[in-house]
């Protein structure tokens, strides 16, 4: 085959014998004209490859959002018996926004940011009310989260055709190179969230929700209650001492304010208080395996500020021990279907809370562990 | 297209034969029929790679346990399933049954 390429060209060339001058000209022709190909053809060839790829990304994505919407439409026609078309609500909502708190005076950042997280999630519910009525408090919580989730994939997607068209316009290689270069975290990142919609469709428990798993196998046989900001709690006597266990009330979507509810129970407890143990799940580093558990102090919880900054504040203001104890996974286990290596970790870090309580707390005094995730798939134990 | 792929190599190749400098003409259209191949692979790798799904394949397992003995159970998910669950009697001991576990398997490509 490679014969066959070169005797081809060959017969292009002057023949050896032939005209010496004829040779050296066209050779040297042919030299500086792919010089001159290299020098102005070359970037223009690279911009066209780098607008080919975010094209390409860009449809993809297209074709992801219209799936995740046509996902959310049928769940909600299916789960909230609607009297309306649901379609024309829901792309409206597509284009729902939240603006952060100035950060430029601080004083208070985290008070507004929460005021704001409030009204979001009133919002979300205001929505899923609206076009769901006839859904039950479980499923409109999975229709909440289910929203969420669209509305991030559709997000991207308007990110990533925003610098397609940005950069087609201007045919800037900063504007192209920017979006090319992060195309493969975006799609993941994309494909994370359109994998969180199966679950949060069906109710089934994703990788997130490993810290209320951990929370419902600690308090299974013990009556639980309501505390508030859709958290439930359960007082489950361990080996002399008092685990005061705390999640999200389940098994639909929801987070919750585990920060408000920790504190609340601190401040309740607070005479034999003696430790606040807060377990969620982690984003593993590259090379680390899934379902890994490390323990550490601090508050183990990944939400925007107020829940983490609550956690921390009774804490201190106690004087109590904090510890975390994280599951480790991807960040895109963390969004679909909970895996089996999480689900068996779920186990392992129940076995890591009994041992730091063993350990840090004394007979008869009072530990509060804290399951914090989305609690979709997994019920109140 | 099948016609297409399946005819002109051959025809090509009776008349490459029949002709004058019959070797020149083989290594010609060698080297055409090289090209071809190169484009038609580069179309269907495009066209495997948009057919390819987005979403992961999983299948969702539940795992159902007793009470009081040690029996356990394994199904496919069904809605309405979540974990902790109480899901009827055990058909050992008529202890209670509940879902101890969701998990989702990636499904092997068949
Ligand atoms: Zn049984």
């Amino acid at each position: 085959m490679v014969i066959a390429i070169f005797s081809g060209i060959w017969q292009l060339l002057p023949q050896p014998g032939g005209d010496y001058a004829t040779y050296l000209i066209t050779y040297v022709l042919t030299f500086v004209l792919f010089v001159l190909i290299w020098m102005f053809l070359g970037q223009r060839y690279q911009l066209y490859m780098w607008l080919r790829e975010a094209e390409k990304a860009t449809f993809r994505l297209e074709a992801m959002a219209k799936k995740s919407r046509e996902i959310l439409v049928s769940t909600i026609r299916e789960v909230g018996k609607p009297n309306s078309d649901p379609f024309d609500e829901v792309n409206k909502f597509m284009d729902f926004f939240v603006i952060e708190p100035v950060e430029r005076d601080p004083f208070g950042v985290l008070k507004r940011l929460e005021h704001l997280l409030d009204v979001e999630r009133e919002k979300f519910k205001d929505v899923v009310a609206k076009i769901a009525p006839k859904a039950s408090n479980e499923d409109r919580a999975n229709l909440e989260a289910l929203f969420a989730a669209t509305h991030a994939v559709n997000y991207i997607y308007k990110v990533v055709r925003h610098y397609t068209i940005l950069g087609k316009k201007t045919k800037s290689m900063l504007v192209i190179m920017q979006i090319v270069y992060n195309i493969p975290l975006i799609m993941k990142m994309a494909e994370a969230y359109f994998n969180a919609l199966d679950p949060f469709a069906k109710g089934k428990p994703i990788g997130d929700s490993v810290g209320p798993l951990v929370a419902a196998k600690l308090m299974k046989g013990y009556p639980c209650k309501g505390v508030g900001d859709e958290m439930v709690v359960a007082e489950v006597p361990f080996e002399g001492r008092l685990l005061v266990v705390v999640k999200a009330d389940g098994p639909g979507g929801r987070v919750g304010k585990p920060g408000e509810a920790v504190a609340k129970l601190a401040q309740q407890y607070k005479e034999k208080l003696k430790r606040i143990i807060t377990v969620d799940a982690a984003v593993k580093m590259e090379g680390e395996n899934s379902g890994q558990i490390a323990e550490g102090v601090g508050a183990a919880i990944g939400d925007p500020g107020p829940e983490k900054y609550k956690i921390e504040q009774v804490a201190l203001e106690l004087g109590v021990g904090l510890d975390a104890i994280i599951v480790k996974q991807g960040f895109d286990e963390a969004l679909s279907v909970m895996r089996k290596e999480i689900a068996d970790a779920a186990e392992k870090a129940v076995e890591s809370v009994k041992k730091v309580v063993r350990e840090k707390v004394v007979e008869g005094g009072v530990a509060i562990v804290a399951g914090i995730g989305n609690t979709v798939g997994v019920g109140n134990g | 297209m099948v016609n297409f792929v399946a005819v002109i190599p051959v025809k090509g190749l009776i008349w490459c034969a029949q002709g004058e400098t019959g070797l020149d003409m083989l290594m010609q259209y060698l080297l055409i029929m090289l090209l071809l191949l190169f484009v038609v692979s580069m179309f269907l790798s495009l066209t495997r790679r948009r057919a390819e799904a987005f979403a992961k394949a999983v299948r969702t397992v539940t795992v159902l346990r007793c009470e009081n003995c040690d029996y356990k159970e394994e199904r496919e998910f069904q809605v309405g399933d979540y974990v902790f669950k109480r899901i009827g009697e055990c058909i050992k001991c008529k202890g209670g049954l509940y879902i101890s576990m969701i998990y989702g398997v990636p499904e092997k490509p068949s």
